[in-house]
């Protein structure tokens, strides 16, 4: 059994609170309650026979009204970078925070989340801007956790990647 | 005022209050709120061992005052979401760890999901 501490950051508004609703407690409320603080849940996942126990920390959006605190990422062996496909400012703020995360905990595994798949009409992120993230060695998924599509995908690829070798993923 | 006066009143204000010997132990002063009977059910207590290093190193640097860390935010045997603070205090040669019920997070919140949520509702540009 291996335990591994994971952060949920980027902006406010963008899931990450339900992504890890759905995931946890396979729950999705529509109802939009802002995160204050942390919040800290746990689950066991297994990958290629290895139990990996995550301990999640649900860290509040980053925005105007209030600032990422990096002590928070102390300890964590990665982190799912979220980002809300409707909203193409969303993308920025991740990447900002994405730079904030590099500089507090250095070179660890991540994965960009580009919640509100269910919301495919309204996507306002461009493809060009994911290929080029792609393109510079960045794991991209694409979930909804309203429906739970590719939510358990995206903290299985984010385990995986913290099971194996460290890889550069520099901003 | 009496140590059991001062446990009645910290007890009362939901707070948690433990002394923190020279060699690193706890005492509590008082009985637990009833509150943090929700905290580390499961026998871990993951917000505490992240802030315990930053804590130690304040109490050992003996300068008087205070450090806050939190809210953090923890769901009771109701499901009910709560939230509270870790304090580490330093008061000359004594050194205290606080646990707070932290009720002041609702306005917080009610503040940011107003705000929040006119910004979601806003167009992009």
């Amino acid at each position: 059994m291996i335990q591994k501490k994971i952060c949920l950051l980027g902006g406010s508004g963008v899931g990450k609170t339900s992504l890890v609703s759905q995931f946890v407690h396979s729950i999705f409320s529509d109802r939009y309650l802002t995160t204050v603080g942390v919040k800290i849940d746990k689950k066991s996942i297994d990958l290629d026979a290895e139990q990996l126990d995550l301990v999640i920390w649900d860290i509040y959006g980053h925005d105007d009204f209030q600032k990422l605190r990096v002590s928070y990422l102390r300890g964590a062996s990665g982190y799912l970078l979220v980002a809300d496909g409707t909203r193409a400012a969303t993308l920025e703020t991740a990447l900002e925070v994405h730079h904030l995360a590099y500089e507090a905990i250095g070179d660890v595994p991540f994965v960009l989340v580009l919640n509100k798949a269910d919301l495919r009409d309204d996507w306002q992120i461009p493809q060009a801007a994911i290929d080029d993230l792609v393109g510079r060695g960045w794991r991209v998924m694409v979930t909804s956790a309203k429906t739970g599509e590719m939510v358990e995908a995206a903290f299985e690829s984010l385990g995986r990647s913290m099971l194996t070798p460290a890889r550069k993923n520099e901003p | 005022m009496s140590n059991d006066d001062v446990a009645l009143l910290l007890n009362a204000i939901g707070i948690l209050a433990f002394e923190r010997d020279p060699e690193g132990s706890f005492r509590p002063l008082a009985a637990p709120p009833p509150w943090f009977g929700a905290l580390g059910r499961d026998g871990t207590f993951p917000f505490l061992g992240h802030i315990l290093e930053e804590a130690i190193a304040f109490w050992t640097a003996r300068t008087d005052g205070v450090r806050s860390w939190g809210p953090c935010a923890e769901v009771d045997a109701d499901g009910k979401e709560f939230h509270y603070l870790v304090k580490a205090v330093t008061v000359g040669p004594r050194s205290y760890l606080l646990f707070q019920a932290d009720e002041s997070v609702e306005q917080l919140r009610a503040v940011l999901q107003t705000v929040r949520s006119d910004a979601l509702k806003r167009p992009p540009g």
